[in-house]
């Protein structure tokens, strides 16, 4: 049986705005979504994540933009007129009525026949592998089944548009592993275009197509999760994402090549992200993730002289700081096996693998 | 890389567009807008024709001479400068004051009882929610077959036991009426209180007594300050139902003491001065609503503790 | 603690001793109306004596007039709960998610027929309903009790709407319900059983209703607390109005197992009906 969505459209999303008296929540965003992509919103706590995600859905009226489905303006329809799915929290399936019946309120709406309905409804149940389930009330189901009737809900009635806010923060750290993926998969499957909102880095890392990453109602950057991770384009996307040391610098653009001058003495060479880094003696952060800070035998040249100053174990790999000469603090994380019985005081040489350099302002 | 663009999208976003897609959706909204306030709009006329357009009409009535339909304020001037009437409210204040005290020094320990008893609330409840169903009415024929001074229960009973040795006659005096009131007072009391109560957190007391305080003593000194707002909040609905009592006054009523309900619907009914009456009436609720009001201030300047949870 | 507790001075033992006779004696007040009442009722006479003969002499005398109030109070009450909420209920949805300009003076209005007391609203209504001969009339009786309802009624709704999360009726929306689709299959099915509670203490207080419609009551209009109390003006106590006296109570008990069957044991701690005396 055909699953996927085949008159699926791309989304475009047109400078669109929202202020609640003087403040200011979403700043004009734009963005293009393709048809069948997965793309997710991440940032902070009241960063207008969820505000976009109504103006999207209809059910709060954006100050100015559009939205348009292919050709197609939608955002002068109301919410039940949008062809958009969407996933709460909290999931809010309706507690009076049964799976089935949840997950076919919008093919009811929209004048599906009997057979039509459950014939869909079993499809669903199928995809998100809850078959036999429809018959029960969603109070007597887990948390992550829960879940999966609100996605079948969201999908039943092949939308457009499928927004799902925060569906994975009430469930357990363990489940919500699996079901990220689960989540992943019925979307390719359902080839569903897709709009998915978490504070939590991880999950955007692991289930996007591309991230469009938040701040305070401004898009701080677009791009992949690869692009996010290791092309960061401004201070707040160096922080947000991953872990990274951070370490004041300028831009050294005298010999040709891209480098960052820290200190004195140092100059390193750093990828940057765009042209918002370029003019030659401006303010960066010089950027190192703690994992492409190396450590050799103090002997070796073309490094850091470096101290292990604090050691935290964490399993797999083991957390360094290091005091660096010419560069300060810096946390290095290593593979356990090759960090062995490395001791705290012991002098090393410290070498970075790879950097970055973003804008510092102020 | 990007998708992040600050030109405008080919075609269908031209300014006029933009301008055509607002002005559909604002008319939206205004619709919406507009289908919420029909759903009020039954609502409303119910409660304007039913009850304010009347109450302005007492009011407006209350402004006016009855023979000449002049606007005046002799109404209240002569109510307010009448030695009977002003006599008969203090009376009823006094008998709604000292009633309301009473209700809630007889309710308050019950009423904590209630809270920190799960078993002893669940026999309870019934036995004071069933009266607060039954007309007051009842509850005065229950007086009378309790107070009565030959067949009254209580009479037999304690000349039975030799405590009395004539039947006490208060049935008909003010004694009667206030222990009807009573009733329903500690009834209302009761029940607030113990809602109020059992959204105090216990553990506060028991931090009390941890800190060396004896039970009642961290009962005065904690749990009482923190119910505070709900015995205000009783206070005012006990107050505020005897001033405006009816049933009680005339049933067990012997001409003493006169309350000011009996005063105004005799002006009203027996001696024809109605437009005195409105006035009256003004000055009862106008007094019942400032109690009420108080009440309510208090309850929301210290804050939400109180109340029903 | 609880050993501390265990020891049994003198001081405790007065205390519980005290406690012991304060809880008696409460009860006993607690109860006495209902029990004098119902031991009258069965005895047939004024007079409560102990032990005596079970009669139900005083039941079987109860006066057409007496039948006829109480039915009337009883239709009255029904179609007043109903019409009241039937406006209600749109009007507390439309408040509480319509983001209405002057949404709390609105709702302060509708609760005005609460707040005012109700002898001072009885009075009022009886000026406007004389000229529109409203008075001494079933539907005089009526629509003052709507007004009652309509507050108590918009009271209770609201903290209903209050207490649902807007999620479910977006869920609606988005999966393509309307406005009045989305209040029909999910908004009214959520808030059922808290309507019908409401309905339940609704009713039960235009049955007891007094104060509002003494004025406009009349010979051809009379709730049965009224006629109970007009009788025991003109009369005086009399047996058979002892017996229907225990009819009411009989009806406020069945009431009260039925909010309580439906609640679960664990309600009314004091929230539901100690907002009004
Ligand atoms: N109705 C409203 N009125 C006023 N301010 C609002 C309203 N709704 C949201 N805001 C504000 O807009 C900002 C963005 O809110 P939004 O709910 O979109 O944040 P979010 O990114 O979803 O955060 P979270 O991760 O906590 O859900 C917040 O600062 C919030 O306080
Ligand atoms: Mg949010």
């Amino acid at each position: 049986m055909n699953m996927s969505n085949n008159a699926a459209q791309p989304v475009h999303i047109d400078r669109v705005r929202k202020t609640f008296g003087e403040f200011v929540a979403v700043r004009e965003l734009s963005l293009d979504i393709e048809a069948g992509e997965f793309v997710t919103f991440l940032g902070p706590s009241g960063c207008g994540k969820s505000t976009t995600l109504k103006m999207l859905s209809g059910l709060l009226p954006q100050d100015s933009g559009e939205i348009r489905f292919g050709n197609k303006r939608i955002d002068m329809l109301p919410a039940n007129k949008r062809n958009i799915g969407l996933v709460f929290q909290n999931y809010a399936l309706f507690p009076h009525m049964s799976v089935a019946e949840n997950i076919a309120f919008g093919l009811r709406m929209r004048g599906w026949s009997r057979a039509d309905k459950d014939k869909r409804v079993e499809q669903l149940l199928q995809l998100v592998r809850l078959e036999g389930l429809g018959n029960r009330k969603p109070e007597q189901l887990s948390g992550g089944q829960q879940q999966r009737v609100a996605v079948a809900r969201a999908l039943a009635f092949n939308p457009d548009l499928v927004l799902l806010d925060e569906p994975l923060s009430n469930l357990d750290a363990k489940l919500r592993e699996q079901v990220r993926l689960d989540l992943r998969d019925i979307q390719r499957r359902a080839n569903q275009t897709t709009i998915f909102v978490t504070h939590d880095q991880v999950e955007a890392l692991v289930m996007s197509d591309r991230i469009v990453l938040m701040n305070k109602g401004g898009v701080e950057q677009v791009g992949t999760p690869y692009e996010l991770y290791a092309t960061p384009a401004t201070e707040f996307g160096a922080r947000f994402v991953g872990a990274n040391n951070l370490i004041a610098g300028t831009l050294d653009k005298s010999s040709g090549a891209i480098q960052a001058r820290i200190g004195p003495e140092t100059v390193q060479p750093v990828s940057t992200h765009s042209n918002n880094v370029e003019k030659d003696g401006m303010d960066i952060w010089y950027c190192v993730r703690p994992e492409h800070v190396a450590m050799r035998p103090q002997s070796s040249a073309g490094h850091f002289g470096g101290r292990v100053m604090d050691k935290i174990y964490q399993g797999t790999t083991v957390l360094i700081d290091l005091d660096v000469k010419g560069l300060g603090t810096v946390r290095a994380e290593r593979p356990a096996l090759e960090v062995g019985d490395l001791g705290v005081g012991t002098d090393v040489g410290v070498h970075i693998e790879r950097s970055h350099a973003v804008a510092r302002l102020g | 890389m990007t998708d992040i663009t600050n030109t405008p999208s080919s075609g269908l976003s031209a300014p006029d567009a933009q301008d055509q897609g607002r002005h559909v959706s604002r008319r939206r909204l205004r619709r919406e807008k507009t289908f919420y306030r029909l759903l009020t709009l039954p609502a409303l006329t119910i409660v304007g024709l039913v009850a304010i357009v009347p109450l302005l009409l007492l009011f407006v009535g209350s402004l006016r001479d009855q023979r000449s339909g002049l606007f005046t304020l002799d109404n209240y001037v002569n109510t307010l400068g009448n030695g009977f009437f002003m006599r008969t409210l203090a009376t009823t204040i006094a008998m709604a004051g000292g009633v309301t005290a009473i209700s809630i020094l007889m309710a308050l320990p019950l009423a904590y009882l209630l809270a920190r008893r799960t078993l002893l609330r669940n026999i309870v409840m019934p036995i004071i929610t069933v009266p607060r169903m039954l007309p007051f009415v009842v509850i005065g024929y229950a007086m009378i077959l309790l107070l009565a001074p030959m067949t009254g229960v209580a009479n037999k009973v304690l000349m039975g036991l030799g405590i009395l040795q004539q039947p006490a006659f208060i049935l008909f005096d003010w004694p009667g009426q206030a222990i009807a009131f009573a009733y329903n007072g500690i009834v209302v009391a009761t029940a607030v209180l113990t809602g109020v109560l059992m959204s105090v957190d216990t553990q506060l007391e028991d931090a009390a007594v941890s800190m060396g305080a004896s039970k009642p003593r961290a009962f005065f000194a904690v749990t009482v300050p923190l119910a505070t707002p709900g015995i205000i909040a009783a206070s005012a609905l006990i107050f505020t139902s005897v001033v405006t009592a009816y049933a009680i006054p005339v049933m067990l009523n012997g001409r003493v003491p006169y309350m000011v309900s009996l005063l105004i619907s005799a002006n009203l009914l027996t001696l024809q001065q109605q437009n005195l009456a409105y006035a009256q009436a003004i000055i009862v609720s106008v007094l019942a609503l400032g109690v009420t009001t108080i009440g309510q201030v208090v309850l929301s300047r210290y804050g939400q503790r109180g109340g029903d949870k | 603690m609880s050993a501390a507790r265990l020891r049994l001075t003198p001081a405790i033992f007065f205390g519980r001793a005290a406690l012991a006779v304060y809880l008696l004696i409460m009860l006993l007040w607690l109860t006495f109306p209902v029990v004098l009442v119902l031991l009258a009722s069965f005895q047939g006479t004024l007079e409560v004596s102990f032990p005596a003969p079970v009669s139900f002499d005083a039941y079987k005398t109860i006066p057409p007039s007496y039948w006829e109030a109480f039915w009337f109070t009883i239709r009255a009450a029904l179609l007043a709960t109903g019409i009241a909420l039937l406006v209600a209920i749109p009007a507390a949805w439309a408040m509480v998610r319509g983001k209405l300009a002057g949404r709390r003076i609105m709702s302060n209005l509708v609760l005005i027929p609460d707040v005012v007391p109700q002898l001072i609203l009885g009075i009022a209504l009886l000026t406007v309903f004389i000229p529109l001969r409203l008075s001494n009339s079933f539907a005089g009786v009526m629509l003052a009790l709507v007004a009652l309802s309509l507050s108590t009624g918009l009271r209770f709704t609201e903290a209903l709407l209050e207490g649902l999360p807007d999620e479910y009726e977006q869920a609606a929306q988005s999966l393509g319900a309307n406005k009045f689709t989305t209040f029909r299959l999910v908004v009214l099915p959520l808030i059922a059983p808290g309507v019908a509670i409401a309905a339940l203490f609704i009713f039960m207080q235009n049955l007891i209703t007094f104060e509002l419609l003494f004025f406009i009551s009349g010979p051809s209009a009379t709730p049965i607390a009224i006629r109970l109390f007009s009788d025991i003006i003109d009369r005086g106590i009399v047996p058979y109005a002892v017996a229907m006296a225990g009819i009411l109570v009989y009806v406020a008990i069945a009431f009260y197992t039925l909010v309580a069957v439906s609640l679960g044991p664990k309600y009314m701690a004091g929230s539901v009906m100690s907002r009004k005396g």
